[in-house]
């Protein structure tokens, strides 16, 4: 019983970061840029679900847009941060991203002050059913559904399709892409649309499952999407998924089954995870060395 | 002689600090085997970079023909001048390891919506590479040295180019690989492609040549016809090994 509350609780808090990690691995991939301002656009998503409900859209519609608008903000990120620097040295990018998710933070602070706020979803969401004897809410069924859907079309997406074809050849080697006629600025443009819109929507699902919201609430999740990435493999997006899962089961488990003053350690653990791993797989899961490019 | 193909008047590309090309002037004609071939360094793989608009050039021109319409494609997006009809098929192979080989080939039609087309080529590459076929889904980087040589010019093929540009494709096979791939070469030259060829292997590239160019320290030192690169004694003292 306890076990099945630990193992839902795993999924849900694994979806939630894989949403997330798969931006930042595709962004990486291609630019080898490490966006920070990455768990920002989570946070967007979140005010704007909450701006959404108010207008009384029904929660279907709400749930697409806050996709396609995510997918805007990362159009638009791309566009105005990252695009006028593209070809200079990483760190540049690096540290633009940084002052991005300050610049974010702080807007978000400006406009919305930085009070955490109430987060409600519509009824549906907070029905509850049974499983196995537990209580378990509607809204945990879309997290863990919806994202299944979601990674399934992305995996096909870039498995099957001309476009993903030419993302992951890109990630491989950009000169060589454009070598093919890849126009590389939009394949990066993809990413940052596909990423940013999956951040988004799993801004709405982080402030429903926790029923508040505040400005800065993208820092922590942004970071461990990260860890989640690299676990998996930077790069490889069924990496980042993997990465994801892995990291929210460990963290489930470590609060639920450490003793209880140790519960407020478990970023400690989580983090203690990612070196472990990565002392036996450096590369991450998925990931493959970039010195065996012959 | 035919119409030019490729036009290259007096390019100058400093990458850095460094003047690498100097007044390079070279052309391609219609139907064309040409050959740049030089010592490490002289700037034979800068050149073939330069005129896919990899480098910035600071002067000189790169006029493309294709038909009756002339275009500049000098400091061109390299995409753009792939979908002029030039294909560059880079040093080293450089195929997408991870990408299986049909994916490879795939992506090397990124630029063309004619399907039946693309059919009717991928068919062509198959036939003159047959190992690809059956390799068609084993992941690219699991290939041997040679028949990743052959997918990088297989890929290179497939956006159906007028000029394909090779760079030493001879790099790091076996000899009896680099006899098969320069007849291939052949091959696709008499199926109607014309090819501007860089090599160290200067023999091998004389054979093939129509018209050859030698390139020292950046400079277009000596150029004509195959065989009279063949017959004249620096050619054959400093490439040929022939004293």
């Amino acid at each position: 019983m306890y076990i099945t509350e630990l193992i839902i609780n795993g999924l849900i808090q694994g979806s939630l970061y894989a949403l997330i990690a798969i931006g930042f691995t595709m962004v990486y991939g291609i630019l080898r840029l490490i966006n920070f301002a990455h768990g920002d656009v989570m946070m967007i998503g979140a005010f704007l679900t909450i701006g959404l409900l108010k207008i009384n859209l029904p929660w279907q519609i709400s749930m697409l847009l806050i996709l396609l608008v995510g997918g805007a903000v990362g159009f638009t990120i791309d566009k105005v941060a990252f695009r006028p620097m593209r070809g200079a040295p990483q760190v540049t990018g690096f540290i633009a991203s940084l002052a991005l998710s300050l610049l974010l933070q702080n807007l978000g602070i400006l406009l919305f002050s930085a009070q955490p706020r109430n987060f409600f979803l519509p009824e549906f969401f907070r029905k509850t059913t049974l499983v196995f004897g537990l209580e378990v809410r509607y809204l945990s069924f879309v997290i863990v559904f919806s994202t299944f859907i979601l990674l399934t079309i992305l995996l096909l997406f870039v498995k099957k399709t001309k476009l993903g074809i030419a993302m992951r050849a890109t990630a491989e080697n950009l000169q060589v892409a454009r070598l093919m006629g890849i126009r590389v600025n939009t394949t990066i443009m993809v990413a940052f649309v596909i990423g940013s819109g999956l951040a988004a929507y799993s801004g709405m699902l982080w402030g429903g499952r926790y029923g508040q919201v505040d400005p800065l609430m993208g820092f922590l999740p942004g970071l461990k999407a990260f860890v989640a990435a690299v676990i998996g493999g930077v790069g490889s997006i069924a990496g980042a998924a993997i990465g994801g899962y892995i990291l929210g089961f460990s963290e489930i488990l470590f609060v639920g089954l450490l003793p209880v003053g140790m519960s407020g350690y478990r970023d400690a653990f989580v983090f203690g995870l990612l070196i472990i791993i990565l002392l036996f797989l450096p590369n991450g899961i998925l990931g493959t060395s970039e010195e065996v490019r012959a | 002689m035919e119409a030019k193909l490729l036009d290259v008047k007096n390019l100058n590309v400093s990458i850095g600090k460094t003047h690498i090309l100097k007044d390079v002037s070279f052309s391609v004609s219609k139907g064309e085997v040409v050959a740049l071939i030089g010592a490490n360094g002289a700037g034979k793989t800068t050149t073939l970079e330069s005129v896919m608009g990899f480098n910035k050039t600071q002067s000189g021109s790169v006029l493309f023909h294709k038909g009756e319409q002339e275009t500049d494609i000098t400091n061109m997006a390299t995409e753009k001048i792939v979908s002029c009809g030039l294909s560059l098929c880079p040093e080293g192979r450089q195929i997408f390891a991870s990408l299986s080989v049909h994916e490879n080939i795939v992506i090397g039609s990124y630029l063309r919506k004619n399907n039946a087309e693309v059919k009717r080529d991928q068919d062509y590459v198959f036939s003159l590479f047959p190992i690809l076929y059956k390799r068609q889904n084993q992941k690219a980087g699991s290939l041997s040295g040679g028949e990743q040589m052959m997918l990088a010019v297989g890929r290179s093929l497939m956006s159906k180019p007028t000029l394909l540009l090779l760079d030493e494709p001879s790099l790091g096979l076996a000899p009896l690989m680099v006899e098969k791939i320069f007849s291939l070469l052949q091959q696709i030259h008499k199926d109607g492609t014309s090819i501007l060829l860089v090599e160290q292997n200067a023999a091998k590239a004389l054979d093939i040549a129509d018209r050859v160019y030698v390139l020292e320290v950046g400079r277009v030192a000596m150029s004509g016809t195959g065989t009279e690169m063949k017959n004249n004694k620096e050619v054959q003292k400093a490439y040929l090994g022939i004293v």
